[in-house]
């Protein structure tokens, strides 16, 4: 019967149908990697991102700052006003240096800072995307800036301490000099020296002082990589350096203290001693220093760290 | 010839008045169970003609037909039969219950069990209606064999691990596929507060007819690439032929926790803290200091208060349900429409559920050759739900108060002053309702185009929507906004789309031949918003509007969709030999570009010895049949764009930024499960039936997150690496134990081993290590791996530990330290039961019906978590656990409780101190019903009227020490509990009626 061969005929066709053409989805929250490293645009945000990740609560958003006063206490509440009193165990570890290997807030700032590092890195390789010289110099410059400076923490809290005057050949940080675009290969790298990574550093911060602009707005200008030299040429024991370079940021960067002692802190913008901030607002970045040291009604947990008035 | 005319007249009288009986005569007969109890409300239909009728309270009936004519008897539960047309008939109706004349609901098709060659598990209807649980996957435990279903704690709101034999992943989805009429359901949990929601909570019971569960290869093959973990498949009730049926039940019920825990009074607190104080400090002081914190001025010395922080988290909870169906049809169309409400309040402070049901099945025979129909529901829960359980505001964390702590003040108002935040703040001052709301429908269409071959059409559509509306007031802990409201809506939408022809047909009537073909397109989109408004005039504001600046917002939406086409053969010689194949090729958005689509068959025979000639007519061993099945399945949860290389927005100080979010892999795909099954089933004398199976499920290429060296800037990719086994196996026995005309006795037993081993993984094997679990290879999944503790030492109190370190000669040292940091983490224990029970026995005497089912657990362990803060004899200024009162005191002491030490870290490390063994037992469902019979009934028009009181989890048997053995936490961690609800025993009253 005809009709029902027509039938048939439509079943079939219906049946095996092809959608295969609705299995190509993009997401939308994301974007592929080559797209964005093949823009101008995708460059800048790239930079801006580095900036981002600097300002999340793993590392500049508050723990760096946080584990460097919870390491440098005894952690004998006999002998200190600064006491731990909260319940997270990464911190109790540093608080009583009692560190375990699998301590999340340790990994997290190493992770955080490698992440700057890699976004520094990809930035300066794809910099040929932005068309202006003068921007590429500048945005070369800031992502050298924000790489000194994520060695510079990560070579203070994970490798033994620079010694003054001594050769410095015990083992540092990893040392990326180039972006990493497939993580299908083996990527073991070995650690290289205290004074290799600090080489870096200084190398890095000098070519940023020469690069960057006066003002950049709130990102990394010429006295913020002086400033950050100078407390690297501390650390290090180098004083005429590091007196020298504070002093020329004094007297050039336009920078002034602040009338109030009080006035210099809890702020969205920077205010008049700010060399260098990275920028916490309510929509972006976090503040762990906030999150353990004040009280609840202050958006804390309520005093985490404790200082003892009596 | 002469005629005799008179003679002719007289036949033709005869005759004709024979014809006038035989058209317009009435017929009647009795309807009965093979025991001779008269059964009410069976159906008689006049085959062929729309003549039925119903028997009444006795049995009886009467119905206009005539010799000739067939009469098809039927009646719910037993067996259809078709008796020729006579007076006075008496028809006995055979039980349906009988396992081997089952039909159980395979993928894209029916099959009888007595031929089938899958390992299907199966309950119906009877088997889980009237539980009064909140969520249907809660009715089915300790009833399938290979199933294990736990309940993650005792929130009404949460969630259930499902695992069908065992584990086949460790990264990508473990919970199996369901399958809803055919549509294959969202079910990704949409909480935005860290404890999951659980979608299944939009189905009630009552439209249930059947839930079968695809444990094999052969069977969930042909779902192909999303198949590995098995697949639930739901069937609603359809309509029958016959006189409409209403229906309703009602039942209201109690419910309170199945243990709490003791902790210690003011008193003992006091004590404990107090010498705590002296050994770790040297004195009294900073314990003296804290109680005249806590104590916030009233007289701790003098045991002014005693807080039972843990009763106030407590409270009864309540479940009333109701529920209506009306159910019928004829020749043609047949319909089954119900509604259901459940209002249940939890037994966690402020945790309650409140749901509306609403479903319609019709379907309409347009000719001869073409039905249609249309399936419909319609769900709304609401849901007052609490945080998740390492928030410091859910009810359970109450525990860790202190009891020196007023819970209030005098004037009403929660005490803002406690050592951790007050939840009684939360719970005056918060709330956070979840409101999902779910359309499910299928509109189908079967055509037949030949005899033996039909055409299926269906369409289908599944929403869920949900809302959460979460305020926090001025009062509220952690508040520095002057209130906070945050809303999110998201909506869930899947659209599928199936053809597939079934031709079936027996040749020379010896071989039975079925084919299936088709194809399936499922499309899937996700779109969520959320909205954080802060700085509130008052509390009375509660919405967004409210709030003076909108400090928060995002939204974001994702897609993912499926093609496939598949085909399955089932050949059967003689009813004795079976065979069966299928196929299908998946292709789906979230694989790798290179590797897109995947190809499943799978494979099973089953030889029925007892219809061979040397069995057939053995009256001892009445069923024999042997079967295997071999198949490949895959397990495609992994995320919609994991195989992508990805940057992703991050944004700095207002300004737009983009930051790397995910390394790439384009050889990305699904992992894929091969597993085998040999099975046996008999049945002796007709009474005990035995099936026995064993499995081996190898799962390679697991979505594994393999971690990458840190400093390349990616912490991890995603790639198919390692292999895991899971294997085991399976008993059920059903017994007839006592089968006569008034009492009747059935017995069901079923077990379950299982071991679930890793075979191999990433980076050559090496150890992935979690917070307190591992994956090593040669072990089980996720084995537990903790420092050993070892007790306490003697003279001077100190926790001590296994070294466990590793010896010149390769064996472990086995010798004792105080030093946590020395000693090294040994594997203790398996998150994961290794052996399961079920046993349940159905009594039936006159009209009362006595059932009760019990479930065990034997071989996991539990790690508390919250251990560190419970139980370690006074560190730190929490609530102990009444055990620490057995802590060390003076030298030469034997005792497992370390010295109490304020601020000490004695024996604080993670270690199996805080690891247990949750071996249960438990009497899970008991139920008790009477159905009344007598003229009263009669007189209201009602077929039956049953009361029963049934109860859920009445009994618990355990040595656990923590709440229960089914409380875990419900944000993260596998096997971990943290201040983790216990579930509810309930006791509810009900009644049911048929009309």
């Amino acid at each position: 019967m005809k009709s029902n061969k027509l039938i048939l005929i439509i079943l079939f066709a219906t049946f095996f149908a092809s959608c295969d053409s609705e299995l190509e989805i993009d997401p939308r929250q994301n974007e592929d990697a080559t797209v964005t490293l093949s823009t101008e645009s995708g460059i800048m945000n790239i930079l801006t991102g580095a900036y981002a990740t600097a300002a999340d609560g793993d590392v500049y958003g508050g723990r760096i700052l946080t584990s460097a006063d919870l390491l440098a206490q005894t952690g004998i509440t006999a002998t200190t006003d600064f006491r731990w009193r909260g319940t997270f165990a990464e911190c109790r570890q540093m608080y009583s240096k009692t560190m375990l290997v699998n301590n999340g807030f340790v990994q997290q700032i190493y992770t955080r800072n490698y992440q700057i590092i890699n976004a520094a890195n990809t930035v300066i390789e794809n910099i040929d995307k932005v068309q202006d010289p003068a921007k590429r110099a500048t945005m070369v410059a800031e992502a050298t800036f924000l790489k000194s400076l994520a060695y510079f923490d990560l070579v203070r809290f994970y490798a033994k301490p620079y010694e003054a005057g001594q050769a410095n050949s015990q083992l540092g940080v990893v040392i990326r000099p180039n972006a990493i675009y497939d993580f299908t290969t083996d990527l073991a790298k070995e650690r290289s020296t205290v004074s290799e990574v600090y080489a870096l550093i200084i190398t890095g911060l000098n070519l940023a002082y020469t690069d960057l602009p006066e003002d950049n707005s709130f990102y990394a200008d010429k006295y913020a990589a002086k400033a950050l030299l100078a407390r690297v040429y501390l650390q290090q024991g180098n004083y005429p350096a590091a007196r020298d370079a504070a002093h020329e940021v004094i007297e050039n960067s336009g920078r002034t203290l602040s009338t109030k002692y009080a006035n210099a802190f809890n702020h969205d913008v920077n205010q008049s001693e700010d060399i260098f901030a990275i920028q916490i607002t309510k929509q972006t970045g976090e503040n762990e220093v906030t999150n353990l040291y004040a009280s609840e009604n202050n958006g804390g947990r309520g005093g985490d760290i404790e200082i003892r008035s009596t | 010839m002469r005629i005799k005319f008179k003679h002719f007249l007289s036949v033709l009288f005869v005759l004709f008045v024979q014809l006038i009986f035989a058209q317009e005569s009435t017929l009647t007969g009795k309807v009965t169970d093979m025991g001779g109890l008269p059964i009410p409300g069976a159906n008689i239909i006049v085959k062929g003609t729309t003549i039925s009728a119903q028997t009444n309270f006795d049995g009886e009936f009467t119905i206009n037909a005539h010799r000739g004519q067939i009469l098809v008897v039927s009646f719910v539960g037993m067996k259809t039969v078709e008796v020729a047309a006579a007076t006075s008939m008496l028809i006995k109706l055979n039980d349906a219950s009988n396992q081997l004349e089952t039909v159980v609901v395979v993928g894209y098709g029916t099959q009888s069990k007595k031929k089938l060659t899958d390992n299907i598990a199966r309950v119906t209807a009877k088997d889980i209606q009237q539980i009064p649980v909140s969520n249907v996957q809660n009715a089915l435990v300790g009833k399938l064999a290979g199933v294990q279903i736990t309940q993650t704690n005792g929130k009404v709101d949460g969630g259930i691990n499902i695992r069908v034999r065992g584990a086949a992943s460790i990264s990508a989805g473990t919970q199996p596929l369901y399958v809803l009429d055919g549509i294959p359901l969202v079910t990704t949990n949409e909480s935005s507060n860290g404890a999951p929601t659980n979608p299944l909570l939009t189905l009630s019971p009552n439209e249930i007819e059947s839930i079968d569960v695809l444990k094999d290869a052969s069977s969930a093959a042909i779902y192909g690439a999303r198949g590995a973990n098995g697949v639930v498949l739901i069937t609603t009730k359809r309509g029958k032929e016959g006189k409409g049926t209403f229906s309703i039940n009602l039942s209201q019920g109690v419910s309170q926790a199945t243990n709490k825990r003791k902790w210690l009074n003011a008193d003992q607190y006091i004590e404990l803290f107090t010498e705590a104080s002296i050994n770790g400090l040297g004195d009294a002081a900073e314990a003296e200091d804290t109680f005249e914190f806590l104590a916030q001025g009233t007289d701790w010395r003098n045991r002014e208060v005693d807080t039972d922080w843990q009763d106030t988290a407590f409270q009864d909870g309540y479940n009333t349900d109701a529920d209506f169906s009306v159910s019928g049809g004829d020749a043609k169309t047949r319909y089954f429409f119900s509604g259901a409400y459940n209002n249940t309040t939890g037994i966690i402070n402020s945790n309650a559920l409140e749901r509306i049901t609403a479903r319609s099945n019709v379907s309409h025979k347009i000719s001869d050759r073409f039905t249609a129909g249309m399936n419909l529901s319609f769900s709304r829960s609401q849901i007052d739900r609490v945080q998740d359980d390492n928030s410091f505001t859910t009810p359970l964390q109450a525990v860790a108060q202190s009891p020196l702590s007023p819970a209030r003040l005098a004037d009403g108002t929660a005490n803002p002053n406690t050592l951790y935040a007050n939840y009684l703040l939360a719970i005056d001052n918060s709330f956070w309702k979840t409101l999902m709301r779910r359309v499910t429908g299928k509109v189908y269409g079967e055509f037949k185009i030949l005899p033996s071959l039909k055409a299926n059409s269906d369409f289908s559509y599944d929403l869920l929507s949900q809302t959460e509306d979460a305020w926090s007031g001025r009062n509220a802990p952690f508040m520095a906004t002057d209130g906070e409201v945050f809303a999110t809506s998201v909506n869930n939408e899947t659209y599928i789309y199936s053809n597939y022809l079934t031709f079936d047909k027996t040749f020379g009537e010896k071989h039975d031949v079925n084919v299936v073909a088709g194809m399936e397109f499922n499309k899937f989109n996700r779109r969520f918003q959320s909205v954080t408004s802060i700085y509130f005039p008052n509390d009375s504001f509660q919405t967004v509007d409210g709030g003076a600046e909108v400090n928060a917002g995002s939204g974001n939406e994702t897609d993912y969709t499926f093609v496939s086409q598949f085909g399955r053969l089932t050949y059967s010689f003689a009813d004795k030999y079976i065979f069966k194949a299928s196929i299908r090729r998946d292709g789906s958005s979230r694989f790798g570009k290179n590797e897109r689509f995947g190809t499943f068959p799978a494979f099973s025979a089953g030889w029925i010895l007892s219809e061979e000639s040397f069995l057939k007519d053995n009256t001892t061993l009445t069923f024999l049949k042997l079967k295997g099945s071999w198949g490949k399945l895959g397990n495609a949860e992994l995320g919609n764009f994991a195989s992508r290389q990805l940057f992703g927005s991050n944004p700095y100080n207002l300004k737009s930024g983009l930051s790397f979010a995910q390394a790439g892999n384009d050889n990305l795909t699904w992992e894929k499960s091969t597993q085998i099954d040999f099975g046996v089933e008999f049945a002796l004398l007709n009474k005990i039936s035995i099936e026995a199976d064993y499995y081996k499920k190898n799962t390679d290429g697991l979505l594994f997150s393999v971690p990458l060296s840190i400093s390349s800037g990616a912490t991890s990719i995603n790639q198919n690496i390692g292999e895991v086994q899971s294997s085991g196996v399976e008993f059920t026995l059903n017994t007839k134990n006592i089968d006569s005309d008034n009492l009747k006795w059935n017995t069901s037993f079923n077990i379950t081993t299982n071991e679930s081993e890793v075979i191999s993984m990433p980076n050559n094997n090496k150890d992935i290590v979690g917070t307190f679990t591992i994956n090593r290879v040669g072990e089980n999944i996720s084995s537990f791996y903790l420092v050993e503790y070892a007790g306490v030492d003697p003279a001077n109190g100190d926790a001590l530990f296994v070294k466990n370190t590793i010896n010149t000669d390769g064996s472990l040292d086995k010798s004792t330290t105080n030093d946590y940091a020395v000693a090294k983490r040994v594997i203790s224990g398996n998150p994961f039961p290794t052996l399961m029970a079920g046993l349940t026995n159905t009594i039936n005497y006159k009209g009362i019906d006595f059932s009760f089912t019990f479930q065990g657990e034997w071989g996991a362990s539990i790690y508390n978590s919250a251990g560190i803060y419970q139980s370690v004899a006074a560190d730190y200024f929490d609530n102990q656990t009444i055990d620490q009162l057995d802590r060390w005191q003076n030298p030469g002491d034997i005792t497992n409780v370390p010295q109490a030490r304020l601020y000490g870290s004695n024996g604080t490390g993670a270690s199996t101190r805080f690891l247990d063994k949750s071996d249960f037992v438990r009497l899970r469902n008991l139920t008790l019903g009477y159905s009344l019979s007598g003229n009263a009934i009669k007189e209201l028009g009602m077929t039956s009227v049953r009361l029963y009181a049934t109860g859920v989890n009445l009994l618990t048997f355990t040595n656990y020490s923590g709440y229960d053995p089914e409380a875990r936490r419900d944000d993260t961690g596998i096997g971990e509990e943290f201040y983790s609800t216990p579930p509810a025993r309930t006791i509810a009253l009900g009644v049911n009626i048929n009309f």
